[in-house]
């Protein structure tokens, strides 16, 4: 169980200014500026969960992950994940923690992916069956069987990936961090690795926090989201429920030639954000009002092409993170 | 235990590994510089002999000192291995982060590493020893050459953990470039690289015998090559000892203190 209380951190960095007379300035006195990374964050998760973390960049879900794991200190506040408190770098804390980074590769560049696993296995003092067992399980599972013994400079990025969950997964994790593991994956691997997800989470019950940008990832795999803004949460719930919250608005969408001026007053009269790509005019609309506005905007101007849906996962987060913004 | 062993001899394959992959470029590099001092220093040296028309200085005859800059080019390269770099780039860019999430000691990874190349020259060193005694006859000796080999291993062990405070301060300073350099100039001159130490001035030589390095590159170098040494082999164990557990007590207090300093970059 993860526990993590009033948590905060803030980072030190030194203030460079451009131009070579401010760095001769830097060398004589450096100057600091703190910058608050983390700001009293709480939050807690079971084991058998995965919560999901999203965020737009720099709103410190990454540094999340890393005190969480161990890497760094916190400047305040408790963290406990499995009675443990990760800065201490227990041995027993760390062989049941796993950290895929979607950004760095962990497996030795140079090597092939075989030999870093028989590195891995010594290093967590896996038994020679449970590893080949694993080993087989997972490679075949990922379909990179192939690919073993080919240096890992040379694979392509998905197949790194690929590569880096099975190293990350080889000890049986029972706390397992997932910082954008899908990043520049094509669709098809970012399906197989949800899938594969999915499994392991079935089959061995771990504590799992995902960070993504990619909503579907979060949407077919985390029933329980939290929502960060400048090191803050600011929603910490079941999707459903933020979903349900934007449930009663409609995306409508119509194709418009010319009176593009007579729209944005007819819309900024009903106070709603209208968004225009070439002649394609998009809005959001609460669906009370869509029928009546619909009406209007027949009756005033030729549109065409008329599309209305549910708002989609990726709007309903943009809209919830701009919301609290302004309340 | 075992484990720690393992995963040093995993590190020390992976190093080597990476030596056979760029091995055109360790061996260029590895024989120019250890030529260079050799063919310099021979030459100087004999200019030197003929000016003053002698054919020994302060013990030396050419031979001999042709044998010590080898030597001594060769064990400097052994002590330093892949010089600075190996904990400073992880900290720079933040290879750091993975290491500190197994349950291994980051050092055992990282010995293994400096080891590596340690090892190869020391290979070399110990054939050309052979060849030294069988070509131009030197004057060497079974055991003293065993115990100057087990010196210079455990300046090795002395030199990874100096090496290791100094990489550390890439926790507080942007570049450490410069302070390396530094080390590097201070050991060459006090460790008789350029000049063996009896060619000193007497208050420079007693005041370099304050510095660990006459005794751990100096004096093992005199112990291997069979030469008039001041100090007796156990003498230069028990310094080499206190010297180990200075550097280390030292590394482990700034680890200790930077690693809070760590922000976990690249990531
Ligand atoms: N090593 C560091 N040194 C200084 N500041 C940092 C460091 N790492 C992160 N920050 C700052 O802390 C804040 C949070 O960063 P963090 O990496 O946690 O964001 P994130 O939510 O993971 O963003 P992204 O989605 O872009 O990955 C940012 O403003 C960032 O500039
Ligand atoms: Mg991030």
């Amino acid at each position: 169980m993860i526990k993590v209380k009033n948590l905060s951190k803030s980072f030190k960095v030194p203030r460079k200014e451009a131009g070579l007379k401010n760095a001769f300035k830097s060398l004589i006195k450096k100057e600091y500026i703190t910058k608050a990374a983390l700001n009293n964050v709480s939050l807690e998760v079971s084991r058998g969960e995965i919560l999901g973390l999203v965020g737009s960049n720099g709103a410190g879900k990454t540094t999340l992950v890393k005190i969480l794991s161990g890497i760094i200190s916190s400047s305040s506040g408790s963290v406990s994940v499995l009675d443990f408190d990760p800065w201490k770098r227990k041995n027993a804390y760390r062989r049941q923690l796993s950290l895929i980074m979607g950004q760095k590769a962990q497996l030795w560049w140079d090597l092939p992916a075989a030999d870093s696993y028989l590195l891995l296995k010594e290093i967590y003092q896996i038994e020679n069956k449970r590893f080949h067992s694993n080993l087989d399980k997972l490679t075949q599972y990922l379909g990179v069987k192939d690919q073993l013994n080919v240096p890992v400079r040379k694979l392509s990025l998905g197949e790194r990936m690929k590569m880096e969950l099975v190293a990350a997964l080889l000890h049986d994790p029972q706390v397992i961090f997932l910082d954008e593991p899908t990043i520049g994956l094509d669709i098809i691997s970012q399906k197989a690795i949800r899938e594969f997800l999915k499994e392991y989470m079935l089959e061995h019950n771990p504590i799992m926090i995902l960070t993504s940008h990619y909503m579907q990832d979060i949407e077919e795999l985390c029933p329980r989201l939290a929502l960060m803004r400048a090191g803050e949460i600011i929603y910490d719930g079941p999707l459903n429920e933020i979903k349900n919250k934007f449930g009663d608005i409609r995306s409508l969408k119509f194709d418009i030639d010319h009176q593009r001026s007579g729209l944005e007053d007819f819309f900024s009269k009903r106070d709603i954000k209208m968004q225009c790509t070439q002649n394609q005019v998009s809005v959001k609309i609460h669906k009370e009002k869509l029928t009546d506005c619909m009406k209007d905007l027949l009756n005033n101007f030729s549109i065409s092409n008329i599309q209305t849906s549910q708002v989609d996962i990726d709007s309903v987060i943009e809209s919830y993170l701009s919301y609290e913004k302004k309340s | 235990m075992k484990k720690n062993l393992n995963i040093f001899i995993h590190a020390f394959t992976i190093e080597l590994r990476k030596v056979f992959a760029y091995k055109l470029e360790f061996w260029a590099s590895f024989i120019f510089s250890v030529a260079a001092m050799v063919v310099v220093s021979y030459l100087l040296w004999q200019s030197i002999f003929e000016v003053n028309n002698v054919t020994q200085m302060k013990g030396y005859d050419l031979n001999e000192l042709v044998i010590y800059y080898f030597c001594i080019s060769i064990t400097h390269k052994i002590l330093v291995s892949s010089g600075m770099g190996i904990i400073s780039r992880d900290i720079y860019y933040g290879d750091l982060n993975k290491y500190l999430l197994y349950p291994v000691s980051y050092q055992i990874f990282k010995s293994g590493t400096y080891f590596t190349k340690s090892l190869i020259y020391l290979c070399v060193l110990i054939i050309s020893l052979l060849g030294f005694q069988f070509f131009l006859s030197a004057d060497l000796n079974i055991l003293t050459c065993l115990q100057g080999i087990l010196l210079i291993l455990s300046s090795t062990l002395a030199f990874f953990f100096l090496t290791t405070i100094l990489e550390l301060f890439a926790f507080w300073a942007e570049n450490i470039w410069s302070l390396g350099i530094m080390i590097r100039s201070i050991m060459a001159f006090c460790g008789g690289w350029m000049i063996p130490l009896t060619f000193f001035p007497e208050s420079i030589y007693n005041f370099i015998h304050y510095t660990p390095f006459p005794y751990l590159l100096y004096y093992p170098i005199q112990t291997l090559t069979n030469q008039p040494c001041e100090y007796s082999f156990f003498t230069l164990v028990l310094i080499h000892c206190f010297w180990i557990l200075i550097f280390y007590g030292l590394q482990a207090l700034v680890w200790h203190k930077g690693k809070y300093k760590y922000s976990g970059v690249g990531i």
